[in-house]
């Protein structure tokens, strides 16, 4: 800025002087055709500084409020830097990350002050926790016996009104399931705050007779469902016994289904050798059944028996465990009274 | 010519090169009545592929954007001159911020700049020299030499260069070369047009745009710029006069064979055109410049004296009755003084031989070109009828930004895009270094048998 001359404060002009401004004002608009008068005050002459002259300061107070629009050189470099992604960055994520981590520090290695906030934060959890609508309004069990309903209800053991937020749903699931005679069971909530519980059980196929001389019940799959204290509950249900037998409990059935003429007679399926069936039917007769193809053998036999009564003789042993080459042994009463016929027949006797 | 005293300009190359690798430039033209900031966005692959493929350098506009464009009013500026530093500044500050903040989804921040200068007196010198070749064949050093045996203009006390460009290169009196090296050749030599002008101004500008935190990276004269944009190629080529009627000033640049062979500056512009209607007519400057932009012109018809137009006078703005006054009367006070620049402009025009040249058009660009009937009092005086030149197009351009009054910013666009050869681009002659005169020897002897 060009500091005013102090002539232009003073108080009379020249004429002399006044015809210089004129034309300092006039060489602004026109190129000069001659050059400019040397004296022109351009820059203001050292004058002696008199009371009252225009000072710097003063001449910038009055020039303010014709500044033009544009920001202050402070706001300028402050919106500039704020694009460096550097500054913007250290601004935004790495100055609050490191105040929060030095707050967390300090909170973390002050014990007494870790403990308050976590008994704090304990006891706004339970608060919640604790709240009416949360709260577990009953356990209903559907699906299975009676028995079993107030087996699952015992295992459960919530009792109404407890935090639903402390139970574990999946745990529960697991502790019903791990009863013998439950197959499978769902648990959760219903929007009203019951906790429903659906158990699929068990169906009793089989009673096996393990090694300690006890009868179990068994399901298709070969899983103990409980031991059979009482043999009469399961009088229609056929026994297995013999090492190996619970994983072959799908191929008794359907030998039993193959031969249904059977069961009123049947005694026991035994596992032989851990690979075959023995059947036992009473009268101490035995069905010998290959490892393959037993169902086969069984309804070979059946066959046989439809056309010439094969179980209703007085055998000891249907030997099938060559299909090719079925076998029989007579009981030794059979094989007495063969023989006597024989000899009598060779005799010439009649037959009786 | 002085190689020494050009560092400065060698700076501003480097750090241009530099903004073009990073893609990002800020071209700020400064005029008296407005100053335009246009942020360019680079891309750097595209650019070094068009400089491999492309000699004529056309494709380069294709790595070009416009990404920020603002025009605020210009403050502290008189005829190109910087008059109050803080004014300008801030004036700078206001364009580079805002167009940032137009730039800003495509864009960080710009730090490179280049600006233009349109006051401080421009003078075109020319200076020539002739030397022998070292080996028969045009080398660098050759070109080095021949630019440095140039005797450097006598630009005076107090004066700058701000342009040395050469201009034409002669092998053995051939003229017409645009690369010489390699050539055969006993002598060279090379004509050089100089462009000087105050020093004390242009360094007021330059502190300006460093007290806004911006890095300079090239600084041309006004009217070159303009007539780069504002010429089309084959202008340049065949030789045309580009005249830049300003808001402080109206100046010309003469372009042929592609080069800037002389820049001349009348002190004349459409501001002083303003003040003659307030001062002719009474009149607030506001209220004059509103008038001139929307009625003005240059030649009067039969309907002009009964188109009244409203023309307050000084202090009766708000008045019921205000004078009106007729168009032809507002025509009658600007034609004395667009006459009077054309007749100036001829003077000098006349002066330099510039008339007689072969082929010469003229082409009228800048903010007040605008005004109707500039073209025909032009013709009447200059004898030649000029077209209205519009800048470039370049892409992203707004439309608000392409008129005539633009063109000096495009063209500074153009310059950064291609900038055109200058002494600063050459390395300065040195006595050969030991393996320098090692190679020598060894081609001597490879030549000799």
């Amino acid at each position: 800025m060009r500091p005013v001359s102090p002539r232009l404060t003073s108080p009379r002009l020249t004429r002399d002087e006044m015809r210089r401004l004129i034309s300092f004002a006039a060489a602004d608009n026109n190129r000069p055709s001659k050059p400019e008068p040397k004296d022109i005050p351009v820059v203001a002459k050292p004058v002696a500084a008199k009371p009252g002259a225009a000072k710097p300061g003063a001449v910038k107070k009055a020039r303010d409020p014709r500044k033009g629009p544009g920001p202050s050189k402070l706001a300028y470099r402050l919106s500039r830097a704020w694009k460096k992604p550097m500054v913007r960055n250290a601004a935004l994520v790495y100055l609050p990350l490191a105040l929060l981590g030095l707050i967390g520090w300090r909170v973390a290695a002050d014990d007494q002050m870790r403990g308050a906030i976590e008994a704090r934060v304990a006891a706004v959890i339970e608060r919640i926790a604790a709240r009416p609508e949360f709260a577990v309004r009953g356990v209903a069990v559907s699906g299975g016996s009676t028995g079993l309903r107030i087996d699952v209800h015992a295992v459960i053991g919530v009792e109404p009104g407890t935090s639903s937020l402390t139970l574990d749903v999946d745990d529960l699931r697991r502790r019903v399931e791990a009863l013998g005679p439950v197959e499978s069971a769902a648990v959760q909530f219903d929007p009203q705050g019951t906790l429903m519980v659906r158990v699929v059980e068990r169906v009793p196929v089989v009673l096996y007779r393990n090694a300690e001389n006890r009868l179990v019940v068994m399901d298709e799959g070969g899983v103990e469902i409980g031991p059979a204290s009482i043999r009469a509950n399961y009088r229609d249900l056929p026994v297995i016994l013999g090492d190996g037998a619970p994983e072959h409990v799908s191929e008794v059935l359907s030998l039993i289904e193959t031969a249904p003429e059977i069961v009123p007679r049947l005694r026991a399926f035994v596992r032989v050798g851990q690979r075959r069936w023995d059947v036992v039917l009473d009268r101490d007769m035995l069905i010998k059944l290959p490892a393959e193809n037993s169902t086969e053998a069984l309804s070979q036999i059946m066959a046989l028996h439809y056309a010439q009564d094969l179980l209703d003789r007085d055998l000891a042993v249907i030997d099938m465990r060559f299909p090719e080459r079925p076998a029989l042994r007579m009981s030794p009463e059979a094989a007495e009274t063969y023989q006597i016929r024989r000899a009598v027949a060779a005799i010439g006797g009649e037959e009786t | 010519m002085n190689f020494a005293e050009l560092q400065p300009f060698r700076s501003m190359r480097s750090r241009l090169y530099a903004a073009s690798r990073k893609g990002r430039l800020a071209v700020l033209d400064i005029g008296s009545s407005k100053i335009t900031c246009l942020v360019l966005k680079l891309d750097p692959g595209l650019l070094e592929e068009a400089e491999r493929n492309d000699h004529l350098g056309t494709s380069r506009f294709g790595a070009l954007e416009v990404v920020g464009a603002r025009t605020v009013q210009s403050r502290g500026v008189r005829r190109g001159e910087i008059i109050d530093m803080d004014e300008v500044a801030r004036s700078i500050r206001l364009a580079l911020l805002t167009a940032e903040k137009m730039a800003a989804p495509k864009l960080g921040r710009v730090d490179q700049v280049v600006v233009s200068f349109s006051g401080g007196k421009p003078q075109s010198y020319s200076t020539h020299a002739r030397v022998e070749t070292e080996t028969g064949r045009v080398t660098e050093r050759d070109i080095s030499n021949v630019l440095g045996a140039c005797p450097p203009p006598p630009i005076g006390e107090g004066r700058q260069i701000l342009h040395a460009q050469p201009v034409e290169l002669e092998v053995d009196n051939h003229s017409g070369i645009t690369d010489p090296r390699g050539m055969e050749g006993k002598h060279l030599s090379c004509a050089m047009h100089v462009l000087a002008v105050d020093q004390r101004p242009l360094s007021n500008l330059i502190e300006c745009v460093r007290q806004c935190d911006l890095d300079l990276a090239g600084v041309t004269c006004a009217s070159y710029a303009s007539g780069l944009s504002a010429l089309v190629e084959d202008e340049q080529r065949t030789g045309a006069v580009c005249i830049d009627m300003g808001g402080g000033s109206t100046s010309f640049s003469v372009f042929l064979r592609d080069r800037l062979i002389c820049v001349e500056q009348i002190r004349f512009g459409g501001d002083h055109v303003t003040s003659d209607i307030a001062a002719g007519l009474l009149m607030r400057s506001a209220a004059a410049e509103r008038m001139k932009t929307l009625y003005g012109g240059v030649i009067s018809t039969g309907a002009d004296d009964r188109d009244l137009i409203d023309a307050p006078q000084i202090g009766e703005e708000d008045a019921p009755n205000r004078r009106q006054i007729s168009r032809g009367m507002l025509i009658g006070v600007i034609r004395p003084r667009i006459e009077e620049t054309f007749r100036h402009l001829r003077n000098r025009l006349v002066e330099m031989g510039i008339t007689e040249m072969p082929g010469c058009s003229f082409v009228l660009t800048g903010a007040a070109s605008q005004m109707p009937g500039i073209d025909e009092m032009a013709t009447r005086v200059l004898g030649r009828r000029p077209r209205i030149g519009r800048p470039l197009r370049i892409a992203g351009l707004p439309q608000s930004l392409s008129g005539p009054d633009y063109s000096a910013a495009v063209g500074l666009a153009s310059y950064a895009l291609r900038p055109p050869a200058e002494l600063w681009d050459f390395p300065a002659p040195r006595p050969l270094s030991a393996k320098g005169r090692a190679n020598e020897m060894l081609r001597w002897l490879r030549a000799s048998w």
